[in-house]
């Protein structure tokens, strides 16, 4: 697709944005840093996730109360004083529990793109650096993955292991892997036929020096930028996952198993199901947002498992 | 054109075997018994069991049982349900109406608001294109799950214009009952055509003949017609055709959480219980779509590809 | 590129400002909600049925969560099945509205000892294919339930008769290898229906399957079946007893498992009726102006919901654990806030629902209202410390795809937890969680599990038995005692219904203080009919007997 092949912001720049933070530059030089590189909405994006991610860590400390502790009598409590955002059908607080659900919330996603991260990058530079065959079965292997979607190989993965956040987080590595593998083989061979590698190699730099010291360096912000947008995805596909059962279970508290409170909503109660809700809205958006920004793009959030199935050597 | 047609169908078959393996060894290895489901509640003999699990042939070693389904398969016989007995196919065409159904119902809505969306943003810049922006941005992090609780308690608990859940009998009661699951499923779709939309129709628009054309006099509508419009298909027409595939995996959540009885709802309940020659079947079903659709997005590409070329050319 | 500054920068404002609004208009919706007002009972549990109807050309109700397995009436007994097939085979005998035992295909029987059940058939009674029903037919039917490759989930029913013979040219007799006055209620259920042998024989496998079907004598027989969504019957035009047959030309059966669903189909009369409601449709069925939803009294239904323990090894073993759980569980705020009030405390598995009619019904309340108790979270942790089961840990089974499941078992949690255990919960999907009833090997993974429970008639001696002796279908954990045995087996010969209580009620207290399964709720009976019919049971009859006839227009 057309749309992904405008990532070549970055190629020759020696330090990516997003790496900035690691110079000796006084604070307040990198704080102006990171807001230019990140822009307005990057830095509001970057500020809610931040927040969440507080939220998520110190939860145990500021949540009002233990997520699971009920008091029948509080069922479906409104808003008040003692339940913010009022109680849910066996009187849990809803604030706490969105608070505690953060956490499984956030690291599933964080699992499923590190894990697809480690099988993907070297599949992706290992295809990059060799070309021709490599590369063909490479990209033949991206291409059966994407035909089976995560989501059903997740309901698989399930009927194999039973339901829990382990297979689901597993199922979506696999499927996640070409999504993230593809954009870093086309930056990587974009780096491989610049003239900077060919003078390495002919320094005599070894190819596993040259392709983590120099190429990995250079396309780090890219690959960063799509990380952050498929961390968006796997919210959301995870949420699905615990929205129909699979994934977390009772009575760990998660943002999608709150959202498939339909009890709730059929006794005419909203904000237990709604507030979950626009948190994985809010999330997700924020991390598109950032992703696009940290790679230097337009937002372009939905390139997804969907995105381009064409891998240039099948073209 | 005869030969993309032939690579296109050879990848569909590849793809469609391969995943039968991987779909069938998965549901082989999977905990529990799929005849267990036929006793209810009650324990039966060993000999009754052994008697059911001969009958459907479940005693029988991994790779023979997969022969036999696949030459079945291949003579038209696509086996019987162990739940029910009836024939896969019964099953399976049953909810194959509600699913085809609702994922054009979606699709419509996703064509003509997001070329809609898109083509307003691309011909006025500035408010409505932020806008649409906005609009576009938000929709695109808004899961099916979610689309689908906030549309259920607006229109159907807050309103009760359209049915919370379930599919009535006949056209009217089944186009009524899918409004709201083609709206959550439509959402991020809408939002991701809109942009690819814009994002084409901006790059034409840039271009040096749509320029030269207008300088040249030519009425605006026939320059955006011939000249915008016609080269900015191809990249919308894939789009088109990785949201239809999308679609199809979105089904899986979306059939749920409305109750709707079509292939999605078949392929999570068949996978609870356990009953191998239907989700076999429905999850083939599911990756033959996702296949199918961008391999005709890609052969309709193929199509108008040179003409556009020609066009393009002359001016 | 050109024009994406400020929208970008206005999204997450505007998202926020999304949030708040959605959370604002949301606490309006909910706030001050806490304390609701129980639904009451609308009926008195003296009506047994709404009144009968007139002849009427099409009817269409819920057939409960799923569709049938199988049309062989032996095959599966759960809800879809029993509400249904009992419409198309015709027992021996068959349960009327008020659970009475009316003639069926037999028109008259006696015992005329303890281990003797004669059953004279009814010379007029037909196949739907219009053969004759004959002692040979019945004969077969009958001990189908022993033939292990049938597998019957009526087998344990038939654990006691030793022989069924055809005694005459319209007569059987049943024998039993002990005292057993408890055998004949089964007739009058699926675990007693006629089905014709010569179609049987010689469907093999197929008997029952959607594309071969069944021949049997009932009211009505299946005239299509998709296997999924819908099951339709249409009246049985060679049906033998004027008296008894259906109003309706054809009845629609269809299959929602979700409640919404449910309650949608039937507020927007796309169904006409249906039984054994989730109780989340309480508040959108009670609005609804095209029919009634009749909410049942305490007792109303034979149904129980129950901890079963699946193993006297682990955490569950020492019997001051289990009475320690008991003893904590908030029954009446798990009815309150679970079942919106449409359910009530348990303190015995065969509760008021059992015997609520019985002419033994005394002696079983004055027994019943001793087990009455208020959750008491502090000798229950004192308890749990006497028995040196601090922090040990216990694991539950529920079934994960049923709502009330979930909350019920996230409540056990609690409560556990409160008294020094460490519950850990299981959620199970349909077919794993269906086969801790079937395989020893899959419950042997649990110290206990969750069970929506039921006997089709009030017999309370039949639903201990089931649990509490060697030979019970349901006995998951092993549990034996000799007493509760030698008092189950004496009620099990007993005529007399108050002297069978005296037995049960023996072995009652015994199995109130082992608690081998602990229960917890009884649900209320929760129906609904759309007013332009007429007709339906209001009791829990509707799992047993040819309900579908007396149904038609008002």
């Amino acid at each position: 697709m057309r749309t992904e092949t405008t990532t070549e912001t970055t190629t020759d720049q020696p330090t990516a944005p997003a790496t900035a933070g690691v110079s000796p530059a006084s604070r307040i030089g990198v704080f102006a840093r990171v807001r230019t590189a990140l822009g307005p909405s990057g830095v509001a994006a970057a500020a809610f996730l931040l927040l969440v991610l507080v939220l998520a860590l110190a939860a145990p400390l500021l949540a009002p109360y233990d997520p699971n502790a009920q008091a029948l009598l509080d069922s479906y409590a409104g808003s008040s004083g003692s339940h913010l955002l009022g109680a849910d059908g066996i009187g849990r607080d809803i604030l706490s529990r969105l608070m505690f659900g953060s956490r499984t919330s956030l690291l599933g996603p964080a699992l499923v793109v590190s894990i697809s991260l480690l099988v993907g990058i070297p599949l992706a530079l290992l295809a990059a650096w060799y070309g021709g065959a490599v590369d063909a079965l490479v990209a033949r292997i991206f291409d059966l993955v994407y035909a089976l979607p995560g989501l059903l190989l997740a309901v698989l993965a399930v009927a194999l292991f039973g339901p829990g956040l382990t297979p689901a987080v597993a199922a979506l590595s696999i499927a996640y892997v070409p999504f993230l593998a593809r954009i870093v083989r086309v930056a990587a061979r974009q780096q491989r036929t610049s003239p900077y590698v060919d003078a390495l190699a002919v320094q005599g730099f070894g190819v596993v020096r040259i392709t983590v010291r120099h190429i990995l360096r250079n396309i780090a912000p890219v690959v960063l930028g799509q990380a952050a947008i498929a961390f968006g995805y796997a919210l959301l596909d995870l949420a699905s996952l615990s929205y129909l059962g699979l994934a977390v279970q009772a009575p760990t508290s998660d943002w999608g198993v709150m959202v498939s409170d339909s009890d709730a909503l059929m006794k005419g109660y909203w904000l237990p199901v709604i507030a979950p809700g626009v948190l994985i809205v809010l999330c997700v958006l924020s991390l598109t947002v950032l992703g696009a920004r940290i790679s230097g793009e337009r937002p372009q959030p939905y390139l997804r498992l969907r995105g381009s199935r064409r891998t240039g050597a099948s073209s | 054109m005869g030969r993309l047609l032939l690579h296109r169908l050879g990848g569909l078959v590849t793809t469609l075997l391969l995943s039968s393996v991987v779909i069938f060894g998965s549901l082989y290895l999977a905990p529990g018994s799929p005849e267990n489901v036929l006793f209810g509640n009650r324990a039966p003999s060993a000999a009754a069991r052994a008697a059911v699990r001969h009958q459907l042939h479940l005693d029988q070693p991994l790779p023979v049982r997969y022969w036999d389904w696949l030459t079945a398969v291949l003579h038209g016989d696509l086996g019987r349900s162990m739940v029910t007995g009836q024939s896969v196919a019964g099953r399976v065409g049953a909810g194959l109406g509600s699913t085809l159904l609702l994922v054009a119902l979606s699709i419509s809505l996703v064509v003509i608001l997001g070329l809609g969306l898109g083509t307003a943003a691309a011909l006025r810049p500035g408010r409505v294109d932020a806008t649409a922006n906005a609009l576009t941005s938000l929709s695109v992090t808004v899961p099916p799950f979610v689309a689908s609780t906030l549309l259920i308690s607006v229109f159907a608990v807050k309103l009760g214009w359209f049915p919370a859940s379930g599919v009535q009998s006949g056209l009217l009661g089944q186009l009524r009952g899918l409004v709201l699951p083609a709206c959550a499923l439509a959402v991020v779709s809408c939002g991701f055509l809109a942009r690819v939309t814009r994002n084409a129709l901006r790059e034409q628009l840039d271009r040096e003949h749509v320029q030269t054309a207008q300088v040249r006099g030519l009425p605006r509508r026939v320059v955006l017609r011939d000249h915008v419009f016609r080269n900015a298909l191809p990249p919308i027409i894939t789009a088109i055709g990785l949201l239809t595939s999308g679609l199809f995996a979105s089904t899986l959540v979306v059939e749920s959480a409305f109750a709707v009885p079509g292939i999605g709802q078949l392929t999570i309940q068949s996978v609870a219980q356990k009953d191998f020659p239907v989700v076999q079947a429905v999850a083939l079903l599911l990756v033959a779509a996702f296949v199918v659709c961008n391999a005709v997005s890609d052969l309709v590409q193929a199509l108008i590809d040179p003409r556009l070329r020609i066009v393009g050319r002359t001016t | 590129m050109m024009h994406g500054r400020t929208p970008r920068a206005a999204l997450p404002l505007a998202a926020l400002a999304l949030l708040a609004g959605t959370a604002v208009t949301a606490c309006g919706s909910s706030g001050g909600n806490a304390a609701k007002a129980a639904p009451s009972s609308n009926f008195n549990t003296a009506q047994v049925t709404t009144a009968p109807g007139r002849a009427l050309s099409s009817l269409t109700w819920s057939g409960d969560y799923r569709a049938p397995y199988s049309e062989d009436p032996l095959k599966t007994a759960d809800y879809p099945e029993e509400t249904i097939l009992g419409n198309v085979c015709q027992g021996v005998l068959q349960t009327g509205p008020d659970y009475t035992l009316d003639p069926a295909v037999a028109k008259a029987w006696k015992q005329p000892d303890a281990r003797h059940l004669v059953l004279d058939l009814d010379p007029r009674a037909v196949f739907s294919d219009g053969h004759p029903v004959t002692a040979d037919d019945v004969v077969y039917s009958l001990l189908r339930n022993q033939d292990p490759t049938v597998a019957s989930n009526y087998a344990d029913a038939y654990h006691d008769v030793s022989s069924v013979r055809a005694t005459g040219a319209g007569q059987v007799t049943v024998t039993f290898n002990r005292d057993d006055y408890l055998f004949l209620r089964t007739l009058g259920t699926l675990g007693g229906s006629v089905v014709e042998k010569a179609f049987a024989v010689g469907s093999g496998q197929n008997f029952g399957n959607a594309g071969t079907g069944v021949v049997c004598s009932g009211p009505y027989t299946v005239a299509s079946f998709d296997g999924t969504n819908a099951m339709v019957l249409k009246r049985n035009p060679r049906f033998w007893d004027p008296a008894k047959a259906g109003k309706a030309e054809t009845v629609t059966f269809k299959f929602l498992a979700d409640p919404s669903a449910l309650a949608n189909a039937l507020s927007s009369g796309s169904l006409q009726g249906g039984f054994d409601l989730p109780s989340s449709t309480i508040g959108q069925l009670q609005k609804a102006t095209n029919g009634k939803l009749y909410i049942g009294g305490e007792g109303s239904t034979t149904q129980n919901i129950d901890l079963i323990v699946a193993r006297f090894t682990g955490g569950l073993a020492d019997a001051r654990v289990r009475q320690a759980l008991s003893m904590a569980i908030d029954r009446k705020g798990i009815a309150q806030t679970l079942f919106s009030g449409a359910a009530d405390p348990l303190y015995a598995v065969a509760g008021p629902g059992f015997w609520e009619n019985s002419p033994a019904r005394s002696d079983y309340a004055a027994a019943y209202s001793a087990l009455q108790v208020q959750p008491d979270l502090a000798n229950a942790s004192q308890l749990v410390k006497a028995a040196g089961a601090t922090g040990q840990q216990i694991s539950i089974g529920y079934a994960a795809g049923v709502p009330t499941e979930v909350q019920l078992a996230q409540v056990l949690q609690q409560t556990g937890d409160a008294i020094g255990l460490k519950v850990k919960i299981i959620g199970l999907p349909d077919q794993q969680y269906g086969s801790l009833f079937i395989d020893p090997k899959a419950r042997a993974a649990y110290d206990s599990f969750l069970t929506i429970n039921y006997l089709e008639y009030p017999e309370a001696a039949t639903m201990y038995s089931s649990y509490a002796t060697k030979a019970g279908s349901q006995n998951f954990n092993g549990y034996t005692d000799p007493g509760v045995e030698a008092s189950l087996l004496k009620a099990q010969g007993s005529a007399d219904p108050r002297q069978r209580a005296m037995y049960v009620l023996q072995a009652q207290t015994v199995l109130d203080r082992d608690l081998p399964w602990i229960p917890i709720v009884q649900p209320r009976a929760l129906l609904f009919q759309n007013s332009a019919v007429t007709g339906a049971p209001l009791t829990f009859s509707y799992m047993a007997g040819p309900w579908v006839a007396a149904v038609g227009a008002p």
